[in-house]
């Protein structure tokens, strides 16, 4: 039944006692869905250029170096996603054979699931061979891992880009990171 | 102009001069876009797994969703809205946490990597997640603010709100965390459900809905200073058994592989950590009834004689098992006709427990309004063959 306005009770302020709750929730769950990146860029801290023997890698805005990096590898942390580098020597096998020896031997032994895409091949801009895949991983605590891994074989070295990250959403944030990493490491 | 009687009760989710049905409809229709192309991505690991997962946790969700929705002894809550709450949980819930996942890196960045992966799930997420559901249950309230009554109707939304979000987690679990192979899935039930399927979301959830409905009640006298904070009190409960849940300590689950009797270890382990919040539950949802009953006989002590309820159909009305029998026994006696009409007046007499508890004058007309309307069920009741000696039985 539709009450008529009374002078005393004029209609925009019932109005706005209605709008009122209503915003003030959306804009937290805004605030608080979204909100989170911001947060996250705001307190992140940057590093300087990684070398591990003839590799040398700039990481972006907001990585830092967990550790220290030895001649064959460095973990760097962007919150709660690691990117694992690895420097070995070329691969006969070429890119695609890298990235399987990785999978089987670094891969498979460190998670209690693994579920590993299919190697695909491609070329850095530069005209380095690569290969790429994607994986879900479970951890033995229940951890889901998104991850993706970047195998490039140079000349001179191989190396192999390890991102991982919580299953929720991070790993597609930092891919961009991950190309200018791999496209802009001097090999 | 006679007051309108379906204005007073049983809204559906459809209010659309509501600014928050609109709020509310946005945020559902972003989580169903995010959350179905998720999934969808997840069938790619394995069809028969993915088919599984629903499969089972259908099994699991369709008694919980009856039991839950039955909890309520006096009233149903609206189908649509009940349904709304479920999805809230299950699509808008779990999409913004997926986006709330930045919390965890903001904490990475205070501390370490290894400390957030740890400790994340039990810092960030519990906070988070229960505020991204209990928002859900407050955007309802501003819709339908006529069918949250109380403590109970608040539980039975926000436990419907959790089961949706468990359902959703549970098959990113089983396809993500257990492998989704058929075995994995069936593993992953085994330790998400059969162990542990009462306590999580649900009671966290429905904490929360029993803490909103504390606050806006209409039933309870006592000031809004009083019962602020022990509303606040249940939701820190809430998110306290939440983050317990997934605290990294009193974990007693064996290490994979698990073999033989470990399996026994996983209801045990996961008992310690819910149960006493179970318990907790519970005894809420008895004084919860208790309180209920309280407020049906306060409000329609004064309504005996004026038509709409007589004593003998109070005795029958405060108690479910009595209004079932009384059913059934007018149902034997003059036909199912009967039997429903019976059933009609004493769902009518419970609204009219809660027109008279809404208004001030016992001569308020819509109060008169629906007292007459139960004097005219009675009335057609009455003039069914045999329903009236019937009814002088049940009642």
């Amino acid at each position: 039944m539709m009450m008529a306005s009374s002078p005393d009770t004029p209609e925009s302020p019932r109005s706005e006692r209605r709008w009122l709750p209503v915003v003030i929730v959306a804009v937290l769950l805004v605030v608080v869905a979204g909100g989170a990146r911001s947060v996250a860029d705001a307190t992140a801290t940057n590093a300087g250029p990684v070398t591990m023997g003839s590799v040398r890698v700039q990481p972006p805005e907001g990585w830092q170096v967990e550790g220290s990096a030895s001649p064959t590898s460095v973990r760097l942390h962007k919150g709660p996603v690691v990117l694992d580098i690895s420097v070995g020597q070329p691969v006969a096998g070429g890119p695609l054979l890298l990235a399987a020896l990785y999978r089987e031997q670094q891969l498979a032994t460190a998670f209690e699931h693994l579920l590993p895409g299919a190697p695909e091949a491609f070329a850095l801009t530069s005209g380095v061979p690569a290969a790429r895949f994607y994986y879900l991983a479970g951890t033995a605590d229940g951890v889901i891992l998104d991850g993706f891994v970047v195998a490039v074989d140079a000349p001179d070295a191989s190396v192999v880009f390890d991102v991982r990250a919580p299953s929720t959403g991070e790993l597609t944030d930092v891919l961009e990171d991950l190309r200018t990493m791999v496209e802009g490491a001097s090999l | 102009m006679a007051p309108d009687r379906r204005a007073l009760h049983h809204r559906s989710i459809f209010q659309f001069h509501q600014p928050a049905f609109w709020v509310f409809a946005a945020f559902l229709l972003y989580g169903v876009v995010r959350m179905v192309a998720g999934l969808g991505q997840l069938a790619s690991v394995s069809r028969s797994g993915w088919a599984l997962s629903w499969l089972l946790l259908l099994m699991y969700a369709a008694p919980l969703v009856l039991l839950i929705y039955y909890l309520d002894l006096y009233e149903r809550e609206p189908v649509s809205v009940a349904i709304a709450a479920f999805l809230w949980g299950a699509f808008a819930a779990t999409a913004l946490a997926l986006d709330a996942g930045g919390w965890d890196v903001v904490l990475a960045n205070l501390t370490t990597p290894g400390f957030a992966l740890r400790w994340g799930p039990t810092l960030t997420a519990p906070v988070i997640e229960e505020f991204l559901k209990g928002a859900g249950l407050v955007l309802l309230y501003l819709i339908v603010r006529d069918e949250v009554d109380d403590m109970m109707d608040g539980f039975v939304y926000g436990a419907l709100c959790g089961l949706g979000f468990a359902v959703v987690e549970d098959v990113v679990y089983f396809m993500a965390g257990f492998g989704g192979t058929p075995s994995g899935v069936l593993e992953g039930f085994y330790v998400r459900v059969v162990s542990s399927g009462l306590y999580g979301h649900v009671l966290y959830t429905g904490l929360v809905g029993m803490a909103i409905g504390l606050l806006v009640t209409r039933r309870d006298p006592t000031p809004m200073r009083e019962r602020l904070p022990v509303a606040a009190g249940i939701v820190v409960l809430a998110v306290l058994g939440h983050a317990l849940w997934n605290a990294p300590v009193l974990a007693l689950a064996p290490s994979p592989p698990v073999r033989g009797a470990a399996w026994l270890l996983y209801p045990l382990d996961l008992a310690i950590k819910g149960l006493p919040l179970l318990l907790f539950v519970i005894v809420a949802l008895r004084l919860a009834r208790d309180r209920e009953r309280r407020w049906l006989d306060g409000a329609l002590a004064a309504e005996v004689g004026l038509g709409g309820v007589t004593a003998g159909e109070l005795v029958v009305l405060r108690a479910p098992v009595r209004r079932r029998a009384a059913v059934r026994a007018m149902r034997a006696r003059a036909g199912d006709a009967a039997g429903r009409l019976l059933g009609r007046l004493q769902r009518e007499q419970v609204d009219l427990a809660m027109v008279a508890s809404r208004v001030t004058a016992s001569d308020a007309p819509e109060l008169v309004a629906q007292r007459q309307y139960c004097v005219s069920l009675r009335a057609a009741l009455d003039a069914m063959p045999g329903a009236a000696a019937a009814a002088q039985r049940g009642g």
